[in-house]
């Protein structure tokens, strides 16, 4: 498989604090990456240090092949757009004028393109309204025309739905499906939705305190999170063998409880249990959502 | 680069700071021509007129390229400029380059109309050369500047930090420019007594490259059209330039940005 970014034991540290540490990651091409963590798990980190904004303390990242221990790393970042934390846009500037200047620093020599690119994030009506009487959504959209400039492969995008209100998120998320299937740009989104992300992302990396927890696609993701029946008994020991004579798929979770991954004969199940006298308290069906799976992995089972 | 310097020459042309610099100054510089006709009891010539807005000119260019050079971290564009595989050096000089020319334009216009003025309202006393000479001298002076403020902002990489270090920066050396003057001014002898205020031996040289060092200094003697060691003047401007253009691209080179 083709990787557009990875990175290899990546370490950030300021002062005694590790931002990151020892962080793997692979960004499949032609993917939305979902990149998962809480608030000062390290994804903001993450993506400064492969914007070339901060250098690593320790380890190495590659894009497009290139370690950022190269100079070539220049040339490769230049396939690249990104938002990072806020849209970096001038804000006594109109949409047009913005991007104009962003063709500039890029070194685009035509100034071609930018009523299409406007168009393509709904900012074509903006005309000479500065950015500073823009909406929220509208700067974010904006800071996805600036990052599209260079007709990018790959976009990184930090928690682009931040402070966006339910349309504006919706128009996001198929902006960022269109600009991946029809535009073929791999695009990693930072975020804690987990909600969001569902919806979007083909592969997700979940993050905490530093360090990669998981990497895992949705088609696995979706089998994990795959609907299952909670069962709470008096002798779970009890359970678990009946269980095990059943050939099903379980979990244990608790001296109480387990989740059942199949379709299974309830009143068979039952009958078994009272043979070795253990009583079944409830049973009942379990969606587990991503948001589930997520505080599964980083903790906080408890709140889910 | 040259792209870059295209980017950053039209922001600073196209933002208002820059025209109301120039605005500023022009004002600055009809209202010290208006100030010299009317209030002095004995005849102003032209020498003493042409250059006078320059005494101020280190302010109002400490406020104009703070403000240029803040502006990029305050927006968040330096980071498309990295992310866009510029290198950080060819960043700094730009913009040094562009807070460079913005100040040489202003220098210009200023001066161009305290000249346009100042040939209407006073004797003339000077030659045509001698005008040219303390201009180019001038020029220099601009560098000077735009480099010292330039790298103030680039490090500090925040737009209000920048504005006030700079602005704080130039009353300082405004004001050390206004006691090293002070003492040099004294003369030996005063009513036919030695002069207890008055410095020689090394002392002297101390205060003299002090007052030459300083790019208020110098626009002191620029103002009076009296430079007293103008080999000394721009080669301050040049190594200023070159000094905090190297501590500059080295610092910003290896600044964490967030």
């Amino acid at each position: 498989m083709e990787y557009i970014l990875t990175t290899d034991g990546l370490s950030k540290a300021y002062g005694r604090f590790r931002a990151l540490d020892g962080l793997t990651m692979h960004v499949p091409k032609g993917a939305i990456y979902g990149f998962v963590g809480k608030n000062g798990a390290g994804k903001t980190t993450l993506l400064r240090l492969i914007c070339g904004l901060q250098t690593p303390t320790a380890g190495e990242y590659s894009l497009y092949g290139v370690s950022h221990r190269e100079k070539a790393i220049r040339q490769a970042r230049r396939r690249m757009g990104a938002i990072v934390e806020s849209p970096a846009i001038y804000w006594d500037m109109t949409a047009e004028e913005n991007i104009k200047e962003q063709y500039r620093i890029l070194g685009l020599d035509a100034l071609d393109g930018i009523p299409e690119l406007l168009k393509l994030v709904g900012l074509e009506d903006t005309q000479k309204k500065k950015v500073k009487h823009f909406s929220l959504g509208m700067r974010q959209r904006l800071g996805i025309a600036m990052a599209l400039c260079g007709k990018p492969d790959f976009l990184v995008l930090d928690e682009p739905v931040n402070g966006l209100d339910p349309k504006g998120i919706v128009e996001l998320r198929e902006l960022i499906r269109k600009l991946n299937q029809e535009h073929r740009i791999t695009i990693l989104i930072s975020s804690h939705i987990l909600d969001e992300l569902a919806r979007l992302a083909t592969h997700y990396g979940f993050i905490d305190g530093g360090r990669m927890v998981q990497e895992i696609s949705a088609e696995e993701l979706e089998e994990a999170c795959r609907t299952c029946v909670r069962i709470e008994v008096t002798d779970c020991s009890a359970l678990l063998r009946a269980l095990d004579k059943m050939q099903v798929d379980y979990q244990w979770i608790s001296d109480t409880e387990a989740d059942v991954f199949a379709h299974i004969h309830v009143t068979q199940l039952v009958l078994t249990l009272q043979k070795e006298n253990c009583d079944v308290i409830s049973i009942r069906e379990r969606d587990n959502s991503l948001e589930r799976y997520y505080f599964h992995l980083v903790g906080g089972d408890r709140n889910a | 680069m040259r792209k870059l310097l295209c980017a950053d020459g039209y922001r600073m042309y196209a933002k208002k700071w820059f025209w109301l610099c120039v605005v500023c100054m022009i004002l600055l510089a009809v209202a010290f021509c208006m100030m010299q006709y009317t209030a002095m009891d004995y005849v102003v010539s032209l020498d003493r007129v042409i250059f006078l807005p320059l005494s101020v000119y280190g302010v109002a260019v400490a406020a104009l390229v703070s403000q240029f050079s803040g502006e990029d971290f305050h927006s968040g564009v330096i980071r498309n400029k990295i992310i866009a595989g510029r290198s950080r050096t060819s960043i700094y000089l730009s913009g040094m380059v562009s807070n460079v020319t913005a100040c040489i334009a202003v220098y210009l216009l200023t001066i161009a109309v305290s000249l346009g003025i100042g040939r209407l309202l006073f004797p003339v006393n000077v030659t045509t050369g001698e005008i040219v000479w303390h201009l180019v001298l001038g020029l220099f002076l601009c560098l000077s500047y735009a480099s010292l403020y330039h790298m103030i902002a680039m490090l500090t990489g925040k737009k209000t930090t920048a504005i006030v270090l700079c602005m704080g920066l130039s009353f300082l050396l405004l004001f050390l420019c206004l006691h090293t003057n002070q003492i040099l001014m004294q003369e030996a002898f005063k009513d036919g007594l030695p002069n207890p205020h008055y410095v020689q031996g090394v002392k002297r040289t101390v205060y003299e490259w002090l007052h030459d060092w300083n790019p208020f200094g110098q626009a002191a003697q620029l103002s009076a059209m009296q430079c007293r060691n103008p080999a000394r003047f721009v080669a301050s401007d040049l190594g200023m330039a070159v000094l905090t253009s190297a501590i500059g691209i080295a610092g910003f080179g290896q600044k964490q940005l967030s």
